[in-house]
């Protein structure tokens, strides 16, 4: 059990139980005493009187028993006996024990256990009766009043007392002092509700405007309804709301005014980033536009001229061929062969850089086919196995869009052919039409990196960039020795350019 | 006692009668500190000159004096008596003794018998002073009993003398001198005042306070039985033995308005007085009890004599037998006064007349 079991009391209730108990505890006790009271009075009460009365009758029966006149006594003791219904039964017994009188009272209903007894002296006059005992017979009055001494017992008179006429009269009398004691106990619950109710009514009230206070209601004004301490308390939650009230609008001005602020950063910000990708996407396209004229060059000028020389080569072949032979006519044809193959290799290096600058399969082949493409060119060009998996029509795919995934996929495996060591890479493009994004996710299970701590390389950077300048997303995903996972998002439609948000109006002041 | 009498001779004095207060007085205190022994003094005149009043040595052996006992020995004083002086002379001539001398005997030591002895030392200085020149062998003594155990004790004494009980109720008095003498020892001629009231001015009493003649009932026992021939004619007499049911002889004597009590101590004793007293209250019958005290308890009025009364009527018997030579019969008190219980009386009905308040015999005065 709890000791402090009032700890979750309320102030009324303890309010109640302060000012109750004691007058409980007094109702109890008093009640208690004061039945125990009653009772020891009925007690003594019947004690005295039975005593006394023994006393006296065994006084007034003296000469009757003495005399034998027991009628006489009888009458007597009935006379007291039916009057006085405190009386049980009287008894007038000689020395031998044998009853000589018995009067039971008619109205008296119970006994007690118990008799009082008194003994019937028999009483003696000392005066001088003119006996041969030696003292002269004087017949005049001897100063002293002679005594009256008591010599044998010639009986006993019992009393039997009957205490139900007493306790009735001493119940009546408790039951008045048990009304009043219930009529203070009342007064004093009455007294104890309303002394309870004067505190909780302020308190409730005082915790209603808390409440309201802490539900950003300043505007609450607790009546002070009484003194004291709660009236102090009233009056000081009536101070605090208003406190309170104040402070929050300077917070409230302040936040407005900061918030003007940071919108204006916010807003120029945006301004900068967009301009930034503009910027990004301007530098791409040039770099595309640039490297597709280089392209253009080395295959229309470079590799022309370098069929033109492997044509002219052929042709001296060919002259050799014709001509005699002889060991110079050899050397010729060798040379011209030699020629041949290196205007060849040429031609096919030429093609190879037009084909980095300018992924004219992308023209040809769609997206999915330049990365079909340079996959394979991957699959086959080294130890590492690469597949593609792709889902979605991206033919519709803006020209930019292309270039930029083709260009990210490239960059991510040129990444995993240098860095990653991987046995196996696996490339997804997937166009999600619903979100209205192209998904590209190229997956390695090469050496990895802590994303944490390594710095970013040029590739992965020049990624970003690439998808910032979209306003797609990447992340990249990596742990050491867990291989790496790079997933891209990037829209198909540039999104509108962020709205200026110009500050909120300031709150309405009251 | 030698001592004594050294201190009483030296003691200047010039009244006779103050010298013998003093040796009284003496004499009481003396006799107060020797318990057990018997004191016997003589009151001398101690202003008397040795040569006329020898000093007379104690007549009686201590030893038969009864414990506590005081007797005083009267045999001299002055003061001139020539009536008695005659009487002496004429009584002179008749043998060897020549006038009388007294002794008052008591039997014990209370204030009352001091009192009684005082009193009655007085009474009778008077009538003996005549023969105080006489040798005191030579007079005849007079013994003055106050009570019963002095009357015991003065009847026991072996002498040619008289002996006057007093204080002494009748039943006693009969009971004591019906004894017969022992031996051939000659008892003393002796008469007697008794204590008890007597009858006749009881019964006067008694139609005093009825206002007409009373029926009255009277118990005796067998040591009053004597008393019936008086008291047949007046009174309802009724017989008790002792060992009856007492309340059962009060309820058969029924006529009777009024209750004469008598002293008896075989129905009037402690522990009957107040039985009888309620008894007869209680049938309407007043109680004429024998002494004052009685009427106190409870009785409803009696005749009683005083001390004095008592002792004047002592001082008169002494005086005539002084003079005679004849001894008066045994009688009631002669003077008397009247006490009644004024709440017993009006309980009992009873208007009280002055005539029964007043109703006395007063001795001359002396």
């Amino acid at each position: 059990m709890n000791v402090r079991f009032w700890r979750g009391w309320g102030v009324g209730r303890r309010m109640a139980v302060i000012t109750m108990l004691p007058v409980a505890l007094l109702f109890t006790s008093f009640v208690w005493y004061s039945w125990y009271a009653h009772r020891a009075q009925v007690a003594e009460e019947l004690a005295e009187r039975g005593r006394i009365l023994a006393r006296a009758l065994a006084e007034t029966s003296e000469y009757n028993v003495i005399s034998g006149n027991l009628s006489d006594l009888r009458l007597t003791i009935n006379g007291l006996v039916q009057s006085d219904r405190s009386i049980y039964r009287v008894d007038v017994v000689d020395v031998t024990g044998r009853a000589s009188v018995r009067v039971v009272s008619e109205s008296a209903t119970d006994a007690q256990p118990h008799f009082y007894e008194a003994p019937i002296r028999k009483q003696v006059v000392w005066i001088n009766l003119f006996s041969d005992n030696g003292t002269p017979h004087v017949s005049a009055s001897s100063d002293s009043r002679p005594p009256t001494l008591t010599t044998e017992v010639v009986g006993w008179v019992r009393v039997t007392m009957s205490p139900s006429n007493m306790m009735a009269k001493q119940t009546d009398r408790f039951q008045i002092e048990l009304s009043m004691a219930a009529l203070a106990l009342a007064a004093s619950g009455i007294l104890a509700w309303v002394l309870a109710r004067s505190l909780i009514v302020p308190l409730r009230e005082a915790i209603g405007s808390l409440r309201q206070i802490r539900g950003g209601n300043f505007q609450v004004n607790p009546p002070v309804s009484t003194g004291g301490e709660i009236g102090e308390l009233q009056s000081s939650i009536g101070e605090m709301a208003l406190a309170l009230g104040e402070s929050k609008r300077d917070l409230e001005n302040k936040v407005a005014e900061r918030t003007r602020d940071l919108l204006a950063s916010r807003n120029e910000a945006l301004r900068a980033d967009a301009d930034k990708r503009k910027l990004i996407q301007k530098v791409n396209e040039i770099i595309e536009d640039e490297r597709k004229s280089i392209a253009v060059e080395i295959h229309d000028e470079l590799n022309a001229s370098l069929i033109a020389a492997r044509l002219e080569a052929q042709a001296i072949g060919l002259l050799a061929a014709k001509a005699p032979p002889g060991p110079e006519v050899d050397e010729i044809r060798r040379k011209s062969e030699a020629i041949t193959k290196l205007a060849l290799d040429l031609y096919a290096n030429g093609r190879r850089l037009v084909r980095r600058l300018r992924p004219e399969v992308l023209d040809m082949l769609g997206l999915h086919g330049a990365v079909e493409e340079v996959v394979r060119h991957y699959d086959t060009t080294s130890g590492c196995r690469f597949d593609l998996h792709s889902e979605g029509d991206f033919a519709r795919l803006s020209n930019e869009l292309a270039i930029s995934a083709y260009r990210i996929v490239q960059e991510a495996l040129s990444n995993v052919m240098k860095h990653a060591a991987a046995r196996s890479a696996h490339v997804s493009l997937l166009l999600d039409e619903g979100k209205g994004a192209l998904r590209i996710r190229v997956v390695d299970d090469g050496a990895g990196f802590d994303t944490a701590s390594a710095s970013e390389g040029i590739g992965i950077i020049g990624m970003r960039e690439r998808v910032f300048a979209l306003h797609g997303t990447i992340e990249v995903r990596s742990s050491p020795g867990e291989g790496t996972d790079v997933a891209i998002a990037l829209p198909l439609s540039v999104p509108a350019q962020p709205s200026l948000i110009t500050p909120a109006a300031p709150a309405a002041t009251s | 006692m030698n001592r004594l009498d050294r201190a009483l001779r030296r003691m200047p004095s010039d009244t006779p009668a103050l010298a013998s207060l003093l040796a009284f007085t003496l004499l009481i205190v003396l006799a107060a500190g020797a318990a057990n022994a018997a004191n016997q003094v003589a009151g001398q005149a101690a202003s008397q000159p040795p040569v006329h009043a020898p000093n007379q040595a104690p007549v009686q052996p201590s030893g038969q004096v009864p414990a506590a006992a005081t007797t005083l020995i009267q045999d001299a004083p002055p003061p001139a008596a020539p009536a008695t002086t005659t009487t002496a002379a004429a009584r002179a001539d008749r043998g060897e003794t020549q006038g009388f001398r007294f002794e008052i005997i008591t039997g014990d030591d209370s204030a009352v018998t001091h009192r009684i002895a005082e009193d009655l030392y007085k009474r009778l200085v008077p009538t003996f002073a005549a023969f105080r020149t006489e040798l005191a062998q030579k007079r005849r003594m007079l013994y003055i009993a106050i009570g019963p155990t002095a009357l015991r004790d003065a009847l026991s004494r072996r002498c040619d003398c008289v002996v006057i009980s007093a204080y002494t109720s009748s039943q006693v008095w009969r009971t004591v001198t019906s004894r017969p003498s022992q031996g051939k020892q000659r008892r003393p001629a002796a008469t007697a005042i008794y204590a008890e009231p007597a009858p006749r001015d009881q019964m006067r009493l008694a139609a005093l306070l009825y206002g007409r003649p009373v029926r009255v009932g009277v118990l005796l026992g067998p040591d009053t039985a004597f008393l019936r021939p008086v008291l047949h004619d007046a009174a309802e007499v009724q017989m008790y033995s002792p060992g009856e049911d007492l309340n059962h002889t009060l309820n058969s004597m029924t006529r009777a308005e009024m209750l004469l009590a008598l002293p008896d101590s075989d129905i009037y004793n402690a522990e009957n007085v107040r039985n009888i007293l309620l008894s007869t209250y209680r049938r309407k019958q007043g109680v004429l009890g024998f002494s004052s005290d009685m009427v106190k308890v409870g009785a409803l009025a009696t005749t009683y004599s005083e001390i004095e009364d008592i002792n004047a009527q002592v001082a008169e018997i002494a005086s005539s037998f002084v003079a005679t030579g004849e001894l008066a019969e045994p009688q009631f008190p002669r003077y008397f006064r009247t006490i009644i219980n004024e709440g017993v009386a009006s309980s009992l009905d009873l208007r009280v007349t002055d005539a029964a308040r007043n109703f006395a015999r007063r001795a001359p005065a002396p």
